[in-house]
């Protein structure tokens, strides 16, 4: 009885550890992280690519979502194509132009809860100089303690925008103008 | 592919019939006008430029937010500076303009970075030296024909060259301008006139700037851009051939430009071994 006693106590107090308290914020972990893109290529195909190198943090508030907000930034020379020389040619000036434009970002603005697992985040995404409104549709995948008892939130969601908005107007419409981006983003409390 | 080849066939081929068509009037109309018709050749070729990268890049971008972005001013810029020229003072306006030019290319970096300062100091003197070279001497040494060949040469196999180093737009824009200088040879030869000193300035600046794009920000090597840079000073040697005879210019033509082909040649050699081509598509 008490050791059933004791486990029960052991696991409020851990559960207690990993609650959300009002407006946490959560550095974005890159290893369990991801940032994709998805571009038509000829009306034919879809060709996938993703970024390994990105940073950044969001802040979540269970009660009140104007409190939520997310940052983060995307270097534009780890995109990553699996075909080095495409991954060449997308760094080039036809494309990110990377080497004038290192890094890409996102700045939300402003967060609509959806209803409990789903959120609207809307900010601002620069891309080679430019910065437009993207609005990112995103779910809570869920919340808990991670391997070293840190506590751990994760979301995934997706968006879509026009690359032709950002100046990256090569090849248009053979390569297509719309781009979809996969975000799945996983997050260690502050 | 098919959509792809013929947007670049267009935006290849506009430009080249724009030139040809302007380029053959305005020789006809001021072949015995030199000063006339080296102004109106000028900012035909600008023109040229202007409308390949209107249809490379889609538009014009202003104001300008990156290197790449100023080709058209550039070319614009020239002719205008070119005009000046023909009012003295030539090599303080060339350095004026490559000074304007090298400040372009560095000004996000030069705030606060002292060090960016000798690149710009750098590429300033590139292309004056340049600008001096083609403007000044090689340009008194050459028919139209013989010098926009070179330059031709030089300009078209930079953009393979840039081409092969990752970016095909401004490896297109850079055959383009290949091609408007060689359709400009073809109307000087056929003429048998000089083509003044402005389409050497607008080769300058905008060739240059496209290599210097070309290995800052794509790969292309820089062995390779600085063998095309001095691949037209071949023409240093030799004298000017403006014999009567079509066959007799037709040879010195040839023999004249064999040492411009030599170092593109060894140029593109370079730019195969070290950024050899892909099949990304």
């Amino acid at each position: 009885m008490k050791k059933h006693y004791l486990s029960l106590l052991l696991s409020v107090l851990a559960l207690a550890g990993t609650t959300i308290a009002q407006a946490d914020t959560f550095k974005i972990d890159p290893v369990h992280s991801a940032i994709i893109f998805k571009i038509g290529h000829f009306g034919v195909g879809h060709v996938y690519g993703r970024f390994d190198t990105f940073s950044g943090t969001f802040t979540f508030d269970q009660s009140d979502p104007s409190k939520d907000a997310a940052n983060v930034e995307i270097k534009t020379d780890s995109v990553d194509t699996n075909f080095p020389d495409r991954d060449k040619h997308i760094k080039s000036p036809d494309f990110f132009n990377a080497a004038q434009y290192p890094t890409a970002t996102f700045k939300s603005t402003a967060v609509k809860k959806v209803d409990d697992k789903t959120y609207e985040v809307t900010g601002d995404f620069t891309l080679r100089g430019v910065t437009k409104p993207l609005t990112l549709n995103l779910q809570v995948i869920g919340t808990g303690p991670g391997p070293k008892g840190e506590t751990r939130m994760g979301w995934e969601g997706a968006a879509t925008l026009k690359r032709s908005e950002f100046d990256v107007k090569t090849f248009l419409p053979a390569v297509t103008d719309d781009v979809d981006l996969i975000i799945a983003a996983e997050g260690i409390k502050q | 592919m098919n959509q792809m080849v013929s947007q670049s066939l267009a935006g290849v081929g506009f430009p080249i019939a724009f030139v040809l068509v302007a380029g053959a009037l305005w020789f006809a109309l001021f072949r015995r006008h030199a000063r006339v018709r080296a102004i109106g050749i000028g900012w035909i070729v600008a023109g040229g430029i202007g409308l390949a990268y209107l249809l490379a890049f889609g538009g014009f971008t202003f104001p300008p937010r990156e290197s790449g972005h100023w080709i058209p001013y550039l070319a614009g810029g020239a002719a205008l500076i070119g005009c000046f020229q023909f009012w003295g003072l030539r090599p303080i306006w060339s350095l004026g303009i490559s000074l304007f030019t090298a400040v372009v290319f560095f000004w996000a970096q030069l705030l606060g970075n002292l060090q960016v300062l000798l690149w710009v100091l750098a590429f300033t003197a590139v292309l004056f030296v340049s600008a001096i070279l083609l403007q000044q001497i090689i340009e008194d040494r050459c028919s139209g024909a013989e010098l926009s060949l070179g330059l031709a040469l030089s300009a078209g196999a930079g953009g393979i060259g840039i081409f092969l180093g990752g970016s095909a737009v401004l490896g297109q824009i850079s055959g383009t301008l290949g091609l408007v200088l060689g359709v400009v040879a073809v109307l000087a030869f056929v003429w048998n006139t000089t083509v003044g000193p402005i389409v050497p300035l607008i080769y300058v600046l905008i060739f240059d700037s496209l290599l210097l794009n070309g290995c800052l920000f794509a790969q292309l090597p820089w062995l390779t851009a600085v063998l095309l840079w001095i691949a037209p000073w071949a023409l240093l040697f030799g004298q000017r051939a403006d014999h009567p005879k079509v066959s007799r210019r037709l040879g010195s033509l040839c023999l004249r430009i064999i040492g411009v082909v030599t170092m593109v040649a060894i140029a593109l050699v370079s730019a195969f071994l070290l950024a050899p081509p892909s099949s990304e598509m």
